[in-house]
């Protein structure tokens, strides 16, 4: 793997593989009227796709992610001036930006945040956990909404008269997560979608426990304003 | 009662995949189908083909008067959900594909097997028993004495089997035994194949158990972990893979597989294989191929879960996802106790971080054009695209053209004229190899003709030939002048 060594002094091979110059060099070469970039013009694509988000894929964009990994040194450099990290998970080919972590530094945000509904973070607690499943089996997640609305039922409040309204929700939580590129459509399958295996790095561990930490808080504020004894009541489910 | 045990395991059996699908009401139709499609040539299929495939083959049966109201997506989905098909998803595949369970595949065969029976009890297999007691009873044998005299007794019988050939007297199989005997060996055959189903099915099970209990064993490190870690391979140490194993390194030996292709290749030579159906001949003729085809599937699957399994108990991955787990279920547990009190699109102090930014610019406001809410003018159709030189010399490497002949077309025609382009060329003399002569051309014209100017009108020109098939054809290619001077080269 030459590639991963970024603004290696290999400079002939790597011409031979991409038409531009290596990104170190081509600084001035413009590659428009106007352009004061120093990049090539692949490692600005890279750079761009990971801007727009949500993922760069090894498998849709099999041209790009050699050069990510190859310019990996140099695009988290622009990546930082921007505040972003950039995450790679080798094993799956995928890579994608995140707000970096800078501590008691107030930096602007450029990622959007999907607010959640109350149902919508349940679904994406199920989702997860299929994905879960799905990775001891050594399998890609597959659900369908079928079986979501399914298993979701046990969420539908006691005495709830409107079962139509409460699977209207879940579709529409559903089409949310969807628009969000965590579920992806299978082809040929109706309703079915595959699990996006970024989630296990978006929803991870620590994310999981923040928030059920956000629900006791939510238990405890119900039960404080004198709804009778909700909170026994939920611990005995256990 | 004696029958008790029978009735309970057959009541059970009469829940399972397998028998409800022999029972079901349209049991002939399912089979007939699902044989049809996944068992005969494909053994799998992605999702879109199946269901194109079934619903041809599904208005057919309607066409006939048959009551099948449904399409055949929601056939497909209860076939699944009874266990008559399985579903999955490879890695890399853009759509599910479809497959039959090891029930329907039994069912299959069951039927099959009766619909042509072969004589209950026949010479050929009585002799194969026979063989292999024999084989047994002489391998498991530890008296070095009697092994010996077996021996010589072969030896004996051997010579006299020599002697007799020699003396004119050969015994040949007669036809009717030979055919029986081929029969029974396909249909032994063929069993070999239905086996691997069930070896893969087992060992996918195998899988999902070890890590099922790798997840469960909570703390302490259990007996399946402390073998991984031990470097055992569970998968391949089963009793399963063993057996697999076993039967691969045989399939995979040179001396083996010889033997195997040298011993086929002379039954096949002889007389008495006209008489075989054409589907036992192909079934024979593809003997090895599948074999080694659904032989390696099996071991590559094998092979895979033994990767996949190692990394996931060495990488760790296991306590992060039983951690995962847990905090999963805890959560699901909380949100359940506040379900309740809560309301379903009631917004949390949450937000998931996406991995998507949006840009906002003034520059992105763009004044309304109502034009671009009018109609659309009618499509047109768009020119085909060019065909690049380097593309041109790849066809011409993959296609017999007959440049002899188009050599001597060009110089036919620059004998009458300074130069030639290759439309003009194709003016005189019709296009015989259909776009092979445009290709055969643009080839000759590339190592002697030279190009027009590179922009402008002389670029480019539009050629126009009748294909093989009647259909008149035009091509945009590069204008390229053949000329008198270089008559010598095109010898």
């Amino acid at each position: 793997m030459n590639w991963s060594d970024p603004g290696g002094e290999d400079g002939a091979s790597e011409g031979t593989l991409l038409p531009l110059e290596d990104a170190e060099q081509a600084s001035d070469q413009a590659l428009y009227q106007g352009d004061s970039g120093e990049l090539s013009l692949d490692t600005r694509r890279v750079l761009v796709q990971l801007l727009a988000g949500p993922s760069l894929d090894g498998q849709r964009h099999s041209r790009l992610w050699p050069i990510m990994i190859r310019d990996e040194a140099v695009i988290c450099g622009r990546l930082s001036e921007l505040f972003l990290q950039l995450v790679i998970d080798r094993d799956q080919q995928v890579a994608f930006t995140r707000q970096a972590d800078t501590g008691d530094l107030e930096a602007p945000r450029l990622l959007r945040r999907a607010n959640l509904t109350f149902l919508d973070s349940i679904v994406l607690l199920h989702l997860r956990q299929r994905l879960t499943q799905a990775e001891a089996h050594g399998d890609r997640a597959v659900v369908s909404t079928e079986e979501i609305v399914e298993l979701l039922g046990v969420y539908e409040q006691v005495g709830n008269t409107d079962r139509a309204l409460f699977e209207k929700r879940i579709h529409a939580s559903i089409e949310k997560i969807k628009k969000h590129s965590i579920l992806h459509k299978i082809r040929a399958s109706e309703n079915r979608f595959e699990i996006s295996p970024t989630l296990k790095l978006l929803f991870s561990a620590e994310e999981i426990q923040v928030l059920t930490g956000i629900y006791k808080g939510m238990g405890a504020a119900e039960a404080s304003t004198g709804q009778e004894e909700k909170m026994p009541s939920g611990e005995n489910r256990e | 009662m004696k029958a008790d045990k029978h009735i309970a395991t057959y009541r059970r059996m009469r829940n399972q995949p397998l028998w409800r699908l022999l029972a079901a009401v349209n049991g002939p139709t399912i089979i007939g189908l699902l044989q049809s499609h996944l068992y005969e040539k494909e053994r799998s299929l992605p999702a879109s083909i199946l269901f194109e495939r079934l619903t041809r083959d599904l208005e057919g049966l309607r066409a006939q008067g048959d009551d099948l109201p449904q399409p055949a997506q929601a056939y497909v989905a209860s076939w699944l959900s009874d266990g008559y098909l399985q579903r999955r998803f490879p890695p890399g595949a853009s759509e599910e594909e479809y497959e039959l369970s090891t029930a329907s595949l039994e069912a299959i065969r069951f039927l099959s097997g009766i619909a042509k029976p072969h004589s209950a009890a026949t010479e050929s297999r009585l002799s194969l028993v026979i063989q292999a007691l024999q084989g047994l009873a002489e391998d498991t044998d530890a008296d070095k004495q009697r092994r010996i005299e077996r021996l010589k007794a072969e030896q004996v019988r051997i010579d006299k089997e020599i002697d007799a050939i020699h003396k004119g007297r050969m015994r040949v199989l007669p036809r009717d035994a030979a055919l029986e005997r081929i029969r029974e060996i396909i249909s032994l055959a063929d069993d070999l194949t239905g086996d691997f189903r069930r070896v893969r099915d087992q060992f996918e099970q195998l899988n999902r158990d070890l890590r099922e209990r790798i997840m469960d064993s909570e703390g302490n490190r259990g007996e399946v972990l402390d073998s991984l870690f031990a470097g055992i391979d569970l998968i391949a140490e089963s009793e399963a893979g063993r057996t697999f194993s076993a039967f691969w390194r045989l399939l995979t030996d040179p001396e083996q597989g010889a033997m195997l292709e040298e011993s086929l290749d002379s039954v096949m030579s002889r007389e008495f294989v006209g008489e075989l159906e054409m589907r036992e001949r192909r079934f024979l003729l593809r003997l090895t191929r599948n074999l080694l085809e659904q032989g390696g599937a099996v071991h590559e699957v094998l092979q895979t879960f033994a990767r996949s399994l190692k990394h996931f108990v060495q990488s760790r991955e296991y306590l992060e996802q039983r951690r995962v787990s847990q905090l999963l279920k805890e959560a699901q547990r909380t949100a359940l106790t506040i379900k309740d009190a809560v309301k379903a699109t009631e917004p949390l102090e949450y937000s998931l971080e996406l991995t998507s930014s949006r840009l906002h610019s003034l520059s992105q406001w763009v004044l309304y054009d109502p034009s671009l809410q009018a109609e659309p003018e009618a499509m047109r159709e768009g020119e085909p695209p060019p065909i690049d030189l380097e593309s041109v010399s790849e066809l011409v490497a993959q296609s017999e053209i007959d440049f002899r002949t188009l050599k001597e077309h060009v110089r036919a025609l620059l004998a009458e004229r300074d130069q030639a382009s290759i439309g003009d060329v194709l003016e005189h003399f019709p296009a015989e190899q259909g776009l092979g002569t445009v290709v055969g051309l643009l080839a000759l014209g590339s190592r002697y003709g030279i190009r027009g100017t590179l922009s402008g009108t002389d670029a480019i020109e539009t050629v126009a030939w009748v294909g093989e098939d009647d259909q008149g054809r035009r091509a945009r290619i590069p204008k390229i002048y053949f000329l008198r001077d270089c008559l010598d080269e095109l010898v």
